[in-house]
């Protein structure tokens, strides 16, 4: 406990700290903070703790992790939007935190604002049965749900989690009737499929060590291309739906963080997307490593914004 | 399985594993004593460091952390009123009345000798019913959870000598307190006043801090303790443990805490902070003398405290045998296996069989090293009531405040905590039990979200509950339940008039 409770005052004095040396010393003089804004022991943490430790080499200064939970990631984007913008202080974001719990929940700041840094990775992202059932594919489940409105039930890992609303845009665009049946997290869910009590799970990384042992089935793939651990599972594309969503891994810091200091920290990540270790990290929860650049970030959140906004305002929860 | 069990011990029993599980437990007891941080925490914060250990290793490691945390979560509950961690806040009731009454040494002994035999039953559990059980998990989805849900909150009276309508009142006080938050089926905030504070609901943490560590700071000051009154700590070796009447009263609660802290950990979302309040409200019920409850009785100790160990042990069946985790520690646990590239399942006997007796026979050692590590250490945790009050309280507020924060690193966790003391300050002292609250606090929102995804589920037909086998069994419990309470009730209105 000591060191964690060592770690939030230092963080507490770095935020004190004068900006006095800014544009005197060369970038980063001091450690470079990244909140995590869930639990430590998810996907988001392991992969950001993975490449916190060659990033700091590459910088020469240390790069602390600090998990700082709450509000659905609301808290730690919070304290991002009121940080300084000296290029020390980050946040690791889902692409949810940033494109649809905004609009549901109006927060003082705006996450569209941020200054995007990099992104490492995709979230997998998945549509899966349990082995027994009648589904062997997409197609089969597609007919099943037309013939039966609003009788096949699929679990998901909450509510207004990014799976949901993808769900949303299919149901759309295919007019189909699904119910969706929100648990506290993804595990849940999963074993709620497993055990014959939903006919389905759709979302993240949960089910993948029960699809990698054969007692799941996954169906499709939300994701632009195919899954690297699963070459075999189509994607909704390939399936003749025009809809790709994909939930990031992108780190950003407060607006106006200025260019030079990006670029250091954008430079060691990219570097430390080669570590070995990270990429054995990413492999175990099916994070796909794909790059993108902070441009490429700002396009990527500013399109995948407006259609979450469209889709919430098509299904009522949004006016 | 006598050859699985031989080569298990074989591993385990490998000095590297044995380091490694003594370091795990020896941490596990450390992170129960300190108040807020927690074993999800923890071991999510040592996981990085197990990358280049061996799968066994780190493994026994981190479970040794688990199941080590309810030992020491006991030690600040009984002591100083602060529950170390969530699985022991039942432990405050009854643990802290006994130290009061200078009885500190049996309420820790019967705990780590209770947690002993219910880590030890639990262990042999889950080599014998590994397979059979692990379908329990899969068995219980959310129709099935909500009537296990009902039958719960109809043991809410029981928690307190209170009158049924203050009891009643705090149950809803704490079904409210539940409901704080996100809604668990549409998302939507309700009940936060716009506060970002409140978006994440009300947390057990510093609830439970502040109501009871932080209340028991302001009562004592408002007793306006001398400098040099303290609490007696018992004197000699005979009074530190249970003697042969705490034994004899505790047995029962013991065997029973275990039987059911290992059957709810097996289910999905079954932890041990709903196995520890369950047992509370079973040995109150089936007790002879449940006017005791909440004074300082031993069964209130030795059910709850053995119920969170079993747990522990049972809810490595779905995660072994299934690849399930039923609650947060144990997906960090497959986590840890995936990141070795075991994938546990029903598979793991056949694929790695030492790493399976390895982890089930290192339970059986660490539960052996925290015995030794606990029992030894009680002479010198009861020194702790030496202090004078007058330092013992502000002790107590410090560690609750640096506990709190902790755990988020969140300021307004702290704010939250220190209502909850103010609150439960002003509820002891007009005499309100605080049981029914937690116990509703706890089982209100899985009984609600479950609720609603079985309707969800059954298109809105609430006949679902009663249908389905495992459903209906927990309904005609609860009614039982319920109805045996009424007759009692009467029966206990009746007599004073006769």
């Amino acid at each position: 406990m000591s060191s964690r409770l060592l770690i939030a005052v230092l963080a507490a004095l770095m935020g004190l700290a004068p900006m006095a040396t800014l544009g005197q010393e060369k970038f980063p003089s001091k450690p470079i903070t990244v909140l995590v804004p869930w639990s430590p022991g998810g996907s988001t943490d392991l992969t950001m703790r993975a490449l916190a430790e060659p990033a700091a080499k590459a910088l020469g200064q240390p790069v602390v992790v600090i998990n700082k939970t709450g509000g659905g990631g609301f808290v730690a984007n919070g304290e991002l939007a009121k940080a300084a913008p000296d290029g020390y202080t980050y946040v690791v974001n889902a692409s949810s935190t940033i494109v649809l719990a905004p609009h549901l929940r109006k927060p003082a700041w705006d996450p569209l604002k941020f200054t995007p840094v990099l992104s490492y990775g995709v979230y997998p992202f998945m549509l899966a049965v349990k082995t027994e059932s009648p589904f062997k594919n997409f197609k089969e489940l597609v007919e099943h749900i037309r013939g039966n409105p609003g009788k096949v039930k699929l679990s998901t890992s909450g509510p207004d989690a990014m799976e949901n609303l993808a769900m949303f845009m299919l149901q759309d665009q295919a007019k189909l009737n699904v119910q969706l049946v929100p648990f506290e997290g993804g595990a849940p869910a999963v074993t709620a499929a497993l055990g014959g009590h939903v006919d389905g799970f759709i979302g993240v990384g949960e089910a993948i060590p029960h699809v990698r042992g054969g007692k799941m089935r996954a169906l499709v793939t939300f994701l632009g291309s195919r899954m690297a651990g699963f070459p075999d599972v189509p994607t909704l594309k390939e399936q003749g739906y025009d809809i790709v969503v994909e939930s990031r891994l992108t780190v950003s810091g407060p607006p106006g963080v200025p260019d030079s200091a990006v670029k250091a920290v954008h430079d060691a990540l990219r570097k430390a997307m080669e570590d070995e270790n990270f990429r054995k990290i990413a492999k175990t929860f099916e994070v796909q490593e794909s790059y993108l650049g902070p441009a490429e970030i700002q396009a990527f959140h500013e399109r995948l914004s407006g259609q979450v906004r469209e889709t919430l305002i098509k299904i009522g929860r949004l006016k | 399985m006598i050859d699985g069990l031989l080569e298990g011990f074989r591993v385990s029993l490998s000095w590297i594993n044995l380091v490694h599980c003594f370091l795990g437990v020896t941490i596990g007891t450390f992170v129960g004593v300190l108040p807020g941080l927690g074993p999800a925490a923890t071991i999510a914060l040592l996981l990085p460091f197990t990358y280049r250990l061996d799968v066994t290793t780190a493994i026994i490691f981190l479970a040794g952390i688990y199941y080590g945390v309810s030992y020491g979560g006991t030690i600040t509950s009984v002591l100083m009123k602060i529950p170390g961690e969530a699985a022991t806040v039942v432990t405050c009731f009854d643990g802290h009345e006994m130290a009061k009454r200078g009885r500190a040494g049996p309420a820790l002994g019967i705990a780590a000798f209770g947690s002993f035999i219910a880590g030890t039953l639990g262990v042999v559990g889950l080599m014998l019913l590994a397979p059979p059980l692990a379908n329990l998990a899969l068995l219980f989805g959310p129709v099935e959870y909500t009537a296990l849900m009902l039958a719960g909150m109809t043991l809410v009276t029981y928690l307190t000598t209170n009158a049924l309508a203050k009891a009643l009142t705090m149950a809803v006080a704490g079904l409210v307190l539940g409901t704080v938050g996100l809604d668990p089926i549409s998302g939507r905030e309700r009940f936060t006043f716009g506060l970002e504070v409140l978006s994440d609901g009300i947390n057990i943490g510093p609830l439970a801090m502040g109501l009871f560590g932080l209340s028991e700071v302001l009562v004592l000051a408002e007793q306006g303790v001398g400098r040099a009154d303290r609490i007696r700590p018992p004197r000699g070796w005979r009074n530190l443990l249970p003697n042969r009447a705490d034994w004899r009263r505790s047995g029962g609660p013991i065997a029973r805490g275990s039987v059911l802290g290992f059957l709810i950990g097996v289910l999905p979302g079954g932890g041990a902070v709903m196995a520890s309040f369950l047992s509370y409200a079973m040995e109150r019920r089936l007790s002879r003398h449940p006017e005791q409850f909440g004074h300082g009785a031993i069964e209130g100790v030795a059910g709850p405290e053995s119920a969170n160990n079993a747990g522990t042990a049972g809810a490595f069946i779905p995660l072994l045998t299934l690849g399930l985790p039923a609650n947060v520690i144990t997906a960090l646990l497959l986590g840890a296996f995936l990141i070795h590239g075991v994938t546990p399942g029903p598979q793991i006997l056949q694929t790695h069989p030492g790493v399976f007796w390895g982890v089930v026979t290192s339970m059986y050692v660490g539960n052996v090293l925290l015995l030794i590590l606990n029992v030894p250490l009680i002479g010198l945790f009861v020194r702790v009531l030496d202090m004078p009050k007058a330092y013992l309280s502000p002790a107590i507020a410090v560690a609750c405040l640096v506990g709190v924060y902790t755990v988020g690193a969140n300021a307004a966790d702290v704010l939250v905590m220190v209502i909850c003391g103010l609150a439960g300050y002003l509820l002891r002292r007009f005499d309100f039990d605080l049981g029914p609250l937690m116990l509703a606090y706890v089982l209100g929102p899985l009984l609600e979200r479950s609720l609603r995804q079985a309707l969800i589920i059954a298109d809105g037909d609430p006949a679902i509950f009663l249908t389905r086998p495992v459903s209906a069994l927990f309904v005609a419990v609860a009614i039982l339940i319920l109805l045996t309470g009424l007759w009692q009730g009467r029966r206990r209105v009746a007599v004073p008039a006769a």
